[in-house]
């Protein structure tokens, strides 16, 4: 037989049947290979020991009934079998295909010429059944295993449906919920609900062990109290992430045992292949990490807690760090101080010039600081006799009988002696010395410092001849004091007198009083002072009291009357305070002076230079005599003309008119009262008067010399220019000493014009407020003064005219100055002097001083 | 021709002034007052014979001073001086200047008078002389330069046929030019040409006086 080509064993004794079959058969694709048998034994045989891929049998066969063929294969068929029969029923047909016949064909020429159909169709469906059953053997076998790996895992597994939890879920996103762990969060009614509405399919063995359940009743019976709370919010976060769409996922949760136990798992979450989207099935697959979340949390807190421990010991070792750095530091601090000590220490002693030494008195052995100094002249270790050595052999027993006083319990010395240098020369030293003693009361040592002090013997020289020089000093003052003319008199801030010299207790004599034993009070008792003006002054205002009040007096004149004797005299006094840093009063000096004498003095010269003054004015008019003559010639001749005339116009007139002889007459009569004026002027120009200042207009003083000059200037051909400032106030002089003045300056200015081109001779008169005083100019257009004269100009017997005396500008000085004015000259431009000078205003209400003048001389 | 004389007096004192003026007339004569030199600079215009009496202290310009500027110009008045205050130098400054008289103040008039009448005499005469020099210049500036010629020859003397030999001319030509010119000069003979001629060479003369 072919292996290739499908065996069909057939079971039919009906050879025409068979012959049919046949060929029906063989005219069939694809072709087949056949086996004819006639009876079951043969058949049966034929299957023993060959498996046909089909049988078809006939119902009614020799030795029995094909159906037993059926009933032959055990459990399973391994082939086919395709029963035929000539006669048939429906219910023969039932009872064949549920004994598990493939197909069930009665016989017709139809169906006998279609066997190759139905014989295909049979192979093809017995191939099939066989395919399903390999598929659901397979499948089976699938199942199985997967049913042993399920149940047996030793991983946790769960088969759950989440399909009512997935639509619901669905359903909420479509409803337009975005955030679903927040609306999980606020609604763990729906968590819970969804939990519940988890469908458990199956568990494995592994699940249980894992709750300590006993079986999977029980399991399933204890759900709430597995899911506990705890696990709500990892099924929450399960059911956010199946929201948004995830069918695979893992989250950490928290269950409870059977036993009470909490433990916590780790949930992955798997859809099984084909329910992503449904979530029919789900794997659920529970790991016990609990173990390892403890480990972890120990872990975690072992570190937290190293950590800790980790900054505590850091913290105590910086701590500690810090402190040893302190203590380092203070030791360090402590150690410069002591350092520093020292040093400032050495260089104390070498700023003094100083050493310092100990002396141990019982090995003898004396230690000398290390200081450079003039003094340090033993060696820094030695004996005491060496420090003995150094001493001057002089005073060497006076040293050792203070240190030895010292010793025995004096406890203390101190020796100025001269010390030997080993340069041979010998320095100034001061020793001081102090004993420390032991509980006996025994000297133990001696500690000292020896100070150069040649500087300060050298000053304390220097003083002793300071003083002896001040002593002369002092000795001269006091002579000065003593000798000098003027009272001196020096009091305190409270006016007591501290001071007196010789001419001050004089002074005082004569009032008949005693300066020494004077107290102010007695003072103002026993004299009466009064102001230049007469004036009695008030206690407060006597010259003493006011340089203690602060001021400074220059030349203050009192006059002074005692009361006791009635005596009189002027005195001139001059002082000042004496003022502390501060600017207090601490003492008033006071110097004055009798210048009673000196008063009479200037009054007597005063009148002298009146008269002189006369004298100058009198001189002036003889100079201006021929000017005067002229003068008073015109008026002469003007009456001799007239009287002439007159008589002629008389003589020839038949019959003389009245009219015209009392004209002549008042004509004659006009020109004697103008030449009695001239006469007048001049004769009040020269008088001699007591000066007397008044207020003065100054047009008409000025217009009156003017007159005066009249014909000095018509002689030289001078043109006048008088200018007045208009409004002028009166200015307060002696109107015959203005005059003079502005005479005397007028005719030089006259002479001065005279030498110069007859053209241009100008002399200006000018009056002009100035600074609060009347300021009279008179200029001319002359050669001018030539600068080797113009600082002589105003002095006395300097004069450019020869057999002049120069009393002329030298006295209109001294007249100016009296009226309390000033004089000067100034060069003109283009050419000519300008003589200017100037006097007060008079003011109604102003007290005058008479003041003296004086012609200086030199 | 002559009109009267006049007196000018100078003096800034009124009194004086009028009262000269008075005498002035007195002797019938003009007089015209001026207070200053200025002022009669100023007003004053040579029309006929005159005097100056004339102060020297005034204020302004100085009498001398007028005198100079007087001195300047060619035709002078006399002046008679008169001041109240005389020196000599004055006295010889004026009278350098060609002062007339100095009379000193106080005067008596009979010592002005003199001095007028003669300064005035004087001056007239001067003054007609003066026109006389005038006119003979006048004439003689109507000869042309040929009868010019002829004058001169004439004034030497010579005849007219030596005039006629010296300037190469007929003697009818001389006598012609001769006769033009002595009726041009209005003289009939040689005596009186003469005369005008000297006339003019007289107030010449005249006027180059010493100056100061």
């Amino acid at each position: 037989m072919d292996c290739q080509l499908p065996q069909v064993l057939l079971i039919e004794d009906e050879e025409d049947h068979v012959e049919l079959i046949r060929r029906a058969l063989a005219a069939g694709e694809p072709p087949l290979g056949l086996t004819v048998v006639r009876t079951l034994q043969e058949a049966r045989h034929h299957l023993g020991h060959e498996t046909p891929n089909l049988v078809v049998t006939d119902l009614r066969l020799p030795d029995g009934n094909g159906m037993e063929i059926l009933a032959d294969r055990p459990g399973e068929a391994r082939f086919p079998v395709v029963v035929l029969t000539g006669c048939g029923n429906e219910s023969a047909a039932v009872s064949a295909l549920k004994q598990g016949a493939l197909d069930y064909v009665v016989k017709s020429d139809a169906t006998l010429a279609e066997m190759a159909r139905i014989v295909h169709r049979a192979l093809r469906e017995w191939q099939h059944i066989a395919d399903r059953r390999r598929a659901e053997e397979q499948l089976r076998e699938s199942e199985a295993r997967y049913r042993s790996l399920f149940e047996d895992s030793p991983l946790p597994l769960r088969e759950q449906d989440f399909s009512v939890v997935k639509q619901r879920l669905d359903t909420l996103r479509e409803s337009g919920v975005e955030d679903f762990r927040q609306y999980f969060r606020q609604r763990p009614e729906f968590v819970r609900d969804c939990l519940s509405q988890v469908k458990i399919l199956d568990m494995n063995q592994a699940v249980l062990t894992l709750h300590r359940a006993e079986s999977k009743e029980q399991f399933r019976a204890s759900l709430p109290a597995i899911f506990c709370e705890e696990s709500l919010a990892a099924f929450a976060e399960g059911l956010a992430l199946i929201a948004e769409g995830r069918w695979a996922f893992t989250v950490e949760s928290t269950m409870r045992t059977l036993n009470g136990e909490m433990i916590r798992v780790l949930i992955h979450f798997r859809a099984a292949p084909g329910c992503e989207k449904n979530l029919k099935k789900v794997f659920i697959a529970a790991m016990d990490i609990t173990a390892r979340k403890q480990a972890e949390e120990a872990l975690q807190r072992a570190k937290e807690e190293l950590e800790v421990r980790v900054v505590q010991r850091t913290s105590e070792l910086a701590a500690a760090n810090q402190q040893l750095l302190r203590e380092m530091e203070e030791r360090h601090r402590v150690d410069e101080a002591l350092w520093r000590q020292e040093a400032d220490l050495h260089f104390a002693l070498e700023a003094a010039d100083a050493v310092a030494f100990s002396w141990d008195v019982r090995d003898g052995r004396v230690r000398r600081s290390e200081e450079a100094s003039p003094v340090a002249v033993t060696p820094s270790s030695c004996t005491i006799n060496d420090l003995a050595a150094q001493v001057h052999p002089e005073d060497r027993w006076n040293w050792e009988a203070k240190i030895q006083t010292a010793l025995q319990g004096a406890g203390q010395y101190e020796s100025e002696h001269r010390q030997m240098r080993p340069d041979g020369s010998v320095g100034w030293v001061l020793e001081k010395g102090r004993v420390t003693y032991d509980a006996a009361g025994k000297p133990i040592q001696l500690f000292g410092v020896t100070i150069d002090v040649r500087k300060q013997i050298i000053a304390r020289q220097r003083i002793e001849d300071l003083a002896a020089e001040a002593k002369i000093e002092l000795a001269k003052l006091h002579a000065v004091i003593h000798s000098m003319r003027e009272a001196l008199l020096i009091a305190d801030a409270q006016g007591d007198l501290v001071l007196t010299n010789p001419a001050a207790v004089q002074l005082f004599g004569e009032a008949g009083l005693d300066p020494v034993s004077l107290s102010p009070q007695q003072c103002f008792e026993a004299i009466e002072l009064c102001d230049r003006e007469g004036r009695l002054l008030d206690c407060a205002d006597w010259p003493m009291q006011r340089i203690l009040r602060g001021e400074t007096l220059s030349n203050v004149e009192l006059t002074a009357q005692s009361k006791a004797t009635g005596k009189q005299g002027i005195l001139s006094c001059n002082g000042a305070p004496v003022c502390d840093e501060h600017g207090a009063v601490v003492l008033g000096v006071l110097s004055m002076r009798d210048v009673s004498d000196q008063k009479q003095s200037e009054a007597r010269l005063k009148r002298l230079q009146d008269e002189l003054a006369h004298a100058a004015r009198v001189k002036t008019m003889g100079e201006m005599a021929s000017g005067l003559a002229h003068e008073l010639n015109q008026p002469l001749a003007a009456i001799l003309l007239k009287a002439e005339v007159g008589a002629e116009k008389v003589q020839r007139e038949k019959a003389p008119q009245k009219k015209q002889v009392l004209e002549v007459l008042h004509f004659v009569a006009d020109q004697a009262h103008r030449s009695g004026e001239i006469i007048r002027r001049m004769k009040h120009f020269v008088q001699k008067n007591e000066p007397k200042q008044a207020a003065l207009d100054l047009t008409d003083a000025i217009g009156e010399v003017t007159a005066l000059l009249k014909n000095d200037l018509n002689h030289a051909g001078i043109r006048l220019d008088v200018r007045l400032e208009p409004d002028l106030p009166q200015v307060y002089a002696d109107r015959i000493q203005f005059q003079q003045v502005l005479l005397n300056l007028a005719r030089n200015a006259i002479e001065a014009l005279e030498e110069t081109e007859t053209n241009g001779r100008i002399l200006t008169l000018e009056a002009r407020r100035r600074d609060g005083m009347a300021e009279i100019a008179v200029s001319d257009t002359g050669s001018g003064v030539p600068e080797d004269r113009r600082e002589m100009l105003f002095n006395a017997f300097s004069s450019s005219k020869p057999g002049g005396m120069g009393l002329g500008l030298a006295i209109c000085r001294s007249i100016i100055e009296a009226h309390g004015g000033r004089i000067r000259a100034a060069p003109n431009s283009p050419q000519g002097t300008t003589f200017t000078f100037t006097l007060p205003f008079f003011d109604k209400d102003a007290t005058y001083e008479f003041s003296t003048h004086r012609v200086r001389c030199g | 021709m002559n009109s009267q004389p006049t007196v000018f007096v100078v003096d800034d004192d009124p009194a004086i002034n009028q009262t000269i003026k008075e005498l002035v007339e007195l002797i019938g004569l003009k007089a015209l007052v001026y207070t200053s030199a200025r002022a009669f600079l100023d007003e004053f215009e040579r029309t006929g014979p005159g005097c100056l009496v004339l102060d020297v202290r005034m204020p302004g310009m100085s009498g001398l001073e007028l005198q100079r500027k007087l001195t300047d110009a060619d035709d002078r008045l006399p002046v008679i001086i008169v001041t109240g205050h005389a020196d000599v130098p004055m006295a010889v400054d004026a009278m350098k200047l060609g002062a007339l008289d100095f009379l000193e103040k106080p005067f008596r008039t009979q010592e002005l008078c003199e001095s007028i009448q003669r300064a005035v005499h004087l001056d007239v005469e001067r003054w007609r002389r003066r026109q006389q020099q005038a006119q003979a210049e006048r004439k003689l500036e109507c000869l042309t330069s040929a009868e010019r010629e002829v004058m001169e020859k004439v004034l030497d003397g010579k005849t007219n046929k030596t005039i006629a030999l010296e300037l190469a001319l007929s003697i009818r030509a001389v006598e012609d030019r001769r006769s033009r010119m002595m009726k041009k000069l209005a003289v009939k003979s040689r005596a009186e040409l003469l005369e005008l001629v000297r006339s003019c060479e007289t107030l010449v003369e005249y006027a180059a006086t010493p100056t100061a």
